[in-house]
C-alpha cells in the first residue's frame, strides 16, 4: 500500500486521486444539467407539455422554460470547457480515440467481467468501452448543444424542423448511452464497484478498484509519482 | 493564452450574433402575428367540458412542423397550460383531464391565450376573456348575464 494525496489535501491510506477538483466539478455541473435536460426533454417529448412535472411544480416555471434555461447553462459549460480547459478536453478526446488490437480481448471478456471484476488488461487512461462512450457522448452532447442553440435562434420555420430532427435523434441516441454510463459509474455492477469515487467527494479511488479497472494508468501514475519522489 | 483569447472572442461573437437573430417575437409590430379567443365569449358561462375556439393569423402545428402553437391557460398562470396545435378557427373541446382545470374552483376566471413560436417562446400576440366557471349546462355560452356559478365545475 502506498499513501497518495491530492496536492494540498490530506493523505489517505490506500487511495489514489484519479481526477483533480476542476475536472470533478466540471463533470458534476455537466451531469446535473444533463439530468435536468433529460428529465424535462423527455417530459415534453412524451406529450406532457403544459402539465407541470415535479420539477416544474417545485420551481414554478414551465418544463419548456426550465429546459431552455438549463440548456443555456450546458452551452455555457461547453464554452467554458473550451475556453478554460482545452488541454483537458484534448486529452479526453485523444485518450479516448486510441484503440489497440489488444483491446479486442478486453471487449471479449467484458460481459463476464462486469460481474466478476476480472477484466482483461488494457493500457489506457480509460478502459476501451469507456473510450467509445466518451467519444459518443462528446459528439452527441455537441450535436444537442448546437441544435438547441439553433432551435432558439430560428424559433420556427423550415430550419427549426431540421434543428428539431437533429435534437430529437441525438436525444434518442444519447439517452441509452448516458444511462449505461450512469449504471457503470454508479458502481452497482460488481466489476465496477467503487469507481464512483473517481468523480465524487475527494476523487480518491481505492487502489484495488483502480488496479482492477485501469491497471495501466495506475502503474504509470505510480511510476511518475516514484520518479518525482526519488 | 492565445487559444483562450480566441475561444472567448468566438464566444462573444456567437452570443452577439445569436442575440440578434433570436428574441421573443413581434409584439406591437404592425402586421405582426395575432391571436384571439372566439369562444367562449367575454362574460360567458362555462361548464366542463367546454367548447373553445381560437383564431390566429399564423398556421398552427406540432413543434416538429416548425409552426406556431397556442398556450391556453387560466388566470395568468402560464406555468400550467393546454397546448393548441391544430384547429385554428375551429371549435375544439377542452375536457376535464386538461391540466389547466386541475383544482380550479367554480367562479370567475380569466382564460388567457398566448401565441407561441415552435420553440415555445412568446410570439408577441395574446388575448384573454373573463368567464364564469361552474354554471349549469354543458359547453360554453356566450354573453351571460353575469350569473355566478355555484354548481360543480364538472358537468359529467
Amino acid at each position: 500500500m502506498t499513501t497518495e494525496a491530492e496536492p494540498g489535501g490530506p493523505a489517505r491510506e490506500g487511495t489514489v486521486v484519479r481526477n483533480r477538483a476542476p475536472a470533478r466539478w466540471f463533470h458534476a455541473a455537466v451531469y446535473l444539467s444533463v439530468l435536468v435536460l433529460m428529465a424535462t426533454g423527455w417530459w415534453l417529448t412524451l406529450g406532457r407539455e403544459g402539465d407541470p412535472s415535479l420539477l416544474a411544480r417545485a420551481t414554478g416555471f414551465a418544463d419548456a422554460e426550465i429546459h431552455t434555461v438549463v440548456g443555456w447553462v450546458l452551452a455555457g459549460l461547453a464554452v467554458a470547457g473550451l475556453a478554460f480547459g482545452p488541454k483537458g478536453l484534448r486529452a479526453l478526446v485523444v485518450d479516448s480515440a486510441r484503440l489497440r488490437r489488444s483491446d479486442l480481448r478486453w471487449f471479449a471478456r467484458w460481459p463476464k467481467a462486469v460481474f466478476t471484476g476480472r477484466f482483461a488488461r488494457h493500457e489506457g487512461r480509460f478502459d476501451p468501452g469507456q473510450r467509445i462512450a466518451n467519444l459518443v457522448m462528446v459528439a452527441l452532447l455537441s450535436a444537442l448543444v448546437v441544435s438547441g442553440v439553433g432551435l432558439w435562434a430560428v424559433s420556427g420555420g423550415p430550419a427549426f424542423v431540421w434543428f428539431n430532427r437533429v435534437h430529437r435523434w441525438s436525444t434518442y441516441a444519447f439517452t441509452p448511452v448516458v444511462l449505461g454510463h450512469i449504471l457503470i459509474a454508479a458502481g452497482v455492477l460488481p466489476g465496477y464497484r467503487g469507481v464512483w469515487r473517481a468523480m465524487h467527494l475527494g476523487g480518491r479511488l481505492r487502489r484495488r478498484d483502480a488496479a482492477r479497472v485501469w491497471p495501466g494508468w495506475l502503474e504509470r501514475r505510480d511510476d511518475e509519482e516514484g520518479g518525482r519522489r526519488g | 493564452m492565445k487559444t483562450k483569447l480566441m475561444a472567448l472572442t468566438a464566444t462573444g461573437v456567437l452570443a452577439v450574433a445569436l442575440a440578434g437573430c433570436g428574441g421573443d417575437g413581434d409584439a406591437g409590430e404592425e402586421g405582426g402575428p395575432t391571436v384571439a379567443i372566439v369562444q367562449p365569449a367575454e362574460g360567458g358561462t362555462v361548464a366542463v367540458p367546454f367548447t373553445f375556439e381560437v383564431d390566429s393569423s399564423e398556421d398552427l402545428g406540432p413543434t416538429d412542423t416548425g409552426n406556431h402553437h397556442v398556450h391556453l391557460y387560466l388566470d395568468g398562470d402560464d406555468s400550467v397550460y393546454e397546448v393548441i396545435e391544430s384547429g385554428n378557427g375551429e371549435p375544439i373541446e377542452i375536457t376535464a383531464d386538461s391540466p389547466i382545470l386541475a383544482g380550479v374552483a367554480d367562479g370567475e376566471h380569466t382564460i388567457n391565450v398566448s401565441l407561441r413560436n415552435a420553440d415555445h417562446s412568446a410570439a408577441g400576440a395574446e388575448d384573454e376573456v373573463a368567464v364564469v366557471f361552474g354554471a349549469a349546462g354543458s359547453g360554453s355560452t356566450g354573453g351571460s348575464d353575469g350569473e355566478e356559478g355555484t354548481e360543480d365545475l364538472y358537468d359529467y
